[in-house]
């Protein structure tokens, strides 16, 4: 090939060809490495962790991701396209203008209690300011009764980072591993293992900037469209609104799917891929 | 050696007799079929025994063949064909072909040299020749105990996995230009090189020489009109000739169905 | 067992049940890898390809395989560069089949050529005149090319992708999956193409040699044609056969019909362009080189039947199905014409590569009897073992059909008709 080699010299044809084969394997090695170069500084990027939910953010299906103001009935069949982040978002930002003030009051539903003062993330954990400027987070009475009683439970130990929409604790349950979201990003400060409360945390920013989070009449909506889901999913038929006549929800869910329709219905509810 | 390893080389041009362009010339009215030829080269060229290998398998640089008239007694005839690389002039198939370029023209002396430590052992180049000339290793070489002593220290044996065919005793024309060399002479004499086949033909059907040397017996024999070359209409331009003064001998030259009339294509 | 490895709400049979598919074609798989180790150690004597037949049937199905495997580049340049959205529901099986065929056909070639240690020689002095030097660069290119595509597939399994590096590099390469699509099509044009150069150029047997256009001869465009048809009939094929046996709807009938009326364009054209090329070949191309063209079907078994099964039976008979759109929604045509056009393309790239060993060069030659040995057998069966299982653990683990959830409709599990048992009435 080279000029090195005894009797070879260039011609025409050893130009063209070698030109293109060469022209070819730059394009695929400048694509490969720039994809490379590229994937190195968002993963050295501060946003890095909000990229990774974006990206799981993704692939929910569109019954996951539905626009809070589509439950509460205010927007038609909308889906959120900002991945829960309801700080940017001028529709939502608009529509908050529109809501009378309400007054805070305990909302039950089949049998699942909501507090009022509380804080709700889509993930199903609630989230409580205390006056130090603390947080106390756990799951919701949704996630409780679904889970049941956990076959095994892993929470952070003091110290820990959690960030908004990473990792909190993981629970195990008939075989799904459940790894259920974190609501803020703070430091772990204490882990409440068999309280009603799994950890009390310092968040980084203060509660108040945290749009994300669902509260007052959104929940009820909310809470209604997760039981029709889950309905769904157990039934054949679409019985939408069976739990209309008042019933509670049962802590043995896990028993009315087999392993595989669980661990789907595991990661449905907490928003895992 | 020198050799050119451009594709595009075509067989030498005459310049005053200073390139060659080796040839032969095969008098069919002469072979009767008794292989001598096969044998010498086989023995020139280091050829393994091979006892597993049938005729379809086993290597033959060159190999003689039957034809026949197809004419029923009394007015049946035979002839015997020798058949060895043509060491082809234009658009010689099998050089285009290779990959590697494993395999030139010679400028100088018009040989198709084959290089069997670059080949792959891909057989496109069996798949590209018309004539048959080229042959696969499909074997080992192994020589049984003793017979290594029958080897030929000047031609190096081939491994496994390449293609190989005729040189025309590429050998033999190195030895003659060392001993042109050793002499103080630029020149060979036509006699001084002679491939194995040629010098083992006892009927002197194989008639070896430089085709450009027009006053040499190969080139006399090549321009007279009982000589044709096979497969002519492909445009190889082969430097093997055969001569026949038997008319249905020399129509063996283009493939035809048997049975089909005579008639001009092309 | 493995069920933390399989993307979520994908309905998966069992790990017994998988092994139970799996182990069978381990086996041939391995015998396979003997045959091969068989022809490597022992050499290509253990073959039943000689000096005249130097092409068996190693060649013919490496060239029918490529030719098939050719959805991959097609289906990502409709996908990519012609936006054809609906696509995306199967160019992930598209890359993974492209990757088995030419993987396979690389791996088969390994065991075909004499010295296999010398692959490297093609590359270090290149003859830029050979058509199969052409082949080894684009074939060498677009296997990797093929590589970095699998990847991101590979990285979108739901463990996997849990490692945050695995998710932002395959967001990034799909980002730029275009130029690799772009890439792909350029190289696939190319070595479809040289393959069928490949016989094209051959001046001394008579029956493949053909004109064109520079330097290259008619096959060369024949062979991109054909191979562009049959990709995606083969994609389709494939794709229904996954379907019946996990006894799901992975892709919408959209896309099937989509599918089938791009290959019967492409099969159209290329039925048109194979009559012509067959006319100017027995009128002009074979005479001037001295032959009568249909003397070379004289030779039983090839009898001119082959020309008329190719051109029409595979050709322009499921050129006519796909081309109906009524005749295309109704699967049974469509997956018939789908196999016609393979086998044709398959019966093509026979007639190429043995028929024009088989038929004899020189007068005093006979015509030539070829079957293959069970090591070339196995060999192949091997790799075609090798594909079903590389395509079954894709389709297990990774996320081969992203529209399979919609497609197949949240069909949950039956449960005692008797009231839910999810709510309980106080």
């Amino acid at each position: 090939m080279f000029p090195g080699v005894h009797g070879f010299h260039w011609e025409f044809g050893h130009l063209l060809f070698l030109g293109i084969f060469f022209t070819v394997v730059l394009v695929i090695l400048g694509a490969s490495s720039l994809g490379f170069a590229h994937s190195i500084r968002r993963l050295r990027s501060e946003r890095r962790e909000q990229f990774v939910w974006e990206q799981q953010f993704e692939d929910l299906t569109p019954d996951e991701k539905a626009c809070r103001h589509a439950m509460t009935g205010e927007l038609k069949g909308r889906i959120c396209p900002n991945a829960f982040d309801c700080n940017d978002c001028s529709t939502h930002a608009s529509l908050l203008e529109k809501r009378s003030v309400e007054k805070p009051e305990t909302v039950e539903i089949a049998g699942l209690r909501y507090h009022p003062q509380r804080r709700y993330h889509r993930g199903h954990t609630w989230l409580e300011e205390l006056d130090d400027g603390t947080v106390l987070i756990g799951p919701d009475e949704f996630a409780r009764r679904l889970i049941g009683q956990p076959d095994r439970l892993v929470l952070p130990k003091p110290g820990d980072r959690l960030v908004a929409n990473g990792v909190a604790w993981t629970v195990h349950k008939s075989g799904a591993d459940v790894r259920v979201l974190a609501p803020v990003t703070g430091e772990v400060l204490e882990s409440g293992e068999g309280q009603e409360w799994y950890l009390r945390v310092r968040p980084d920013s203060p509660i108040g900037e945290a749009k994300h989070l669902l509260s007052g009449s959104e929940i009820g909506p909310w809470i209604r469209h997760e039981l029709e889901r889950l309905q769904r999913q157990a039934s054949l038929s679409e019985v939408g609104s069976a739990l209309a006549d008042g019933g509670e929800l049962v802590d043995t869910v896990s028993q009315a799917f087999d392993k595989r329709r669980w661990d789907h219905v595991c990661s449905s509810y907490f928003l895992q891929p | 050696m020198s050799s050119n390893n451009t594709a595009s080389s075509d067989s030498a041009k005459p310049n005053g007799g200073a390139v060659a362009r080796y040839g032969m010339a095969i008098d069919l009215d002469r072979c009767h079929g008794c292989g001598a030829c096969m044998l010498a080269c086989s023995v020139e060229n280091n050829i393994p025994p091979l006892p597993d290998a049938d005729d379809r398998k086993g290597i033959t640089w060159i190999r003689v063949y039957k034809a026949d008239n197809r004419e029923a007694f009394p007015k049946a005839q035979t002839v015997f064909v020798p058949v060895l690389c043509q060491h082809c002039g234009e658009h010689t198939p099998c050089v285009h072909v290779c990959p590697q370029q494993a395999v030139d023209v010679d400028p100088k002396t018009g040989i198709v040299g084959q290089m069997p430590e670059r080949c792959l052992g891909c057989r496109y180049c069996m798949a590209a020749c018309p004539y048959h000339a080229r042959y696969f290793n499909w074997w080992d070489p192994v020589w049984p105990k003793g017979m290594e002593k029958t080897l030929n220290p000047a031609v190096s044996p081939r491994m496994r996995g390449v293609v190989e065919k005729c040189n025309l005793c590429h050998g033999r024309l190195q030895a003659a230009r060392a001993k042109a060399a050793s002499e103080g002479r630029r020149e060979i004499q036509a006699e001084e090189y002679r491939p194995a086949c040629v010098d083992a033909c006892p009927t002197g059907a194989l008639v070896f020489g430089d085709l450009n040397d027009k006053t040499s017996k190969v080139a006399q024999m090549a321009a007279g009109k009982n000589a044709f070359r096979l497969l002519e209409s492909l445009g190889t331009d082969p430097k093997i000739y055969y001569v026949s003064k038997r008319p249905w001998v020399r129509r063996l030259a283009e493939n035809r169905l048997p049975g089909r009339k005579e008639e001009t294509i092309g | 067992m493995d069920r933390h490895l399989i993307s979520r709400g994908l309905d998966r049979t069992s790990f017994f049940r998988f092994s139970l598919w799996i182990l069978p074609w381990l086996g041939i798989l391995s015998f396979g890898v003997y045959s091969a180790f068989v022809c490597l150690w022992h050499g290509l004597n253990r073959t039943n390809m000689d000096n005249r037949f130097a092409f068996g049937l190693w060649i013919f199905l490496d060239l029918t395989v490529i030719a098939l495997g050719a959805g991959a580049f097609f289906t990502g340049f409709l996908l990519y560069i012609l936006r054809k959205k609906e696509l995306k529901s199967v160019i992930n099986s598209a890359v993974v089949i492209g990757l088995i065929c030419y993987s396979g056909a690389v791996a088969v070639l390994a065991v075909d050529v004499g010295q296999p240690l010398r692959a490297w020689f093609t590359f270090w002095h290149p003859n830029v005149h050979s058509m199969l030097t052409e082949v080894t660069f684009c074939i060498s290119c677009y296997l990797c090319v093929l590589l970095i595509e699998y990847l991101p597939i590979v990285l979108k399994n739901r463990k996997l992708r849990r490692i945050p590096s695995f998710l932002v590099f395959e967001f990034e390469m799909h980002k730029l999956m275009y130029v690799l699509a772009g890439v792909g099509t350029f190289l696939s044009f190319f070595h479809q193409g040289s393959l069928g150069g490949l016989y094209g150029v051959l001046e001394g047997r008579p029956f493949a040699f053909r004109e064109g256009i520079a330097i290259w001869p008619s096959t060369f465009f024949l062979f991109i044609v054909s191979a562009v048809a049959a990709g995606p009939c083969f994609l389709m094929l494939v794709i229904s056969f996954v379907s019946r046996v996990s006894r799901k709807i992975l892709v919408s009938s959209a896309v099937f019909n989509l599918l089938g009326r791009v290959s019967g364009i492409c099969l159209a054209v290329y039925v048109l362009l194979k009559a012509i090329d067959t006319l100017i070949w027995l009128n002009r191309t074979s005479p001037a080189l001295g032959s009568h063209p249909f003397d070379f079907y004289a030779w039983e078994p090839f009898g001119s039947w082959i020309l008329f099964a190719e051109i029409v039976v595979c050709g322009l008979l499921p050129a006519v199905v796909l081309l109906s759109s009524r005749l295309r929604e109704r699967r049974p045509w469509l997956l018939g014409a789908a196999f016609f056009v393979c086998l044709g393309v398959a019966l093509n790239r026979f007639v190429m590569t043995i028929q024009t060993l088989a038929l004899p060069t020189l007068p005093f030659d006979p015509f030539l009897n070829y079957w293959p040995s069970w090591e070339e057998v196995g060999t192949f069966l091997g790799m075609i073992a090798y594909g079903v299982l590389v395509y079954s653990v894709s389709y297990r683990y990774l996320n081969l059909f992203p529209e399979e959830r919609r497609v197949a409709g949240h069909v949950s599990e039956a449960v005692e008709a008797s009231g839910s048992p999810l709510v309980r009435t106080t």
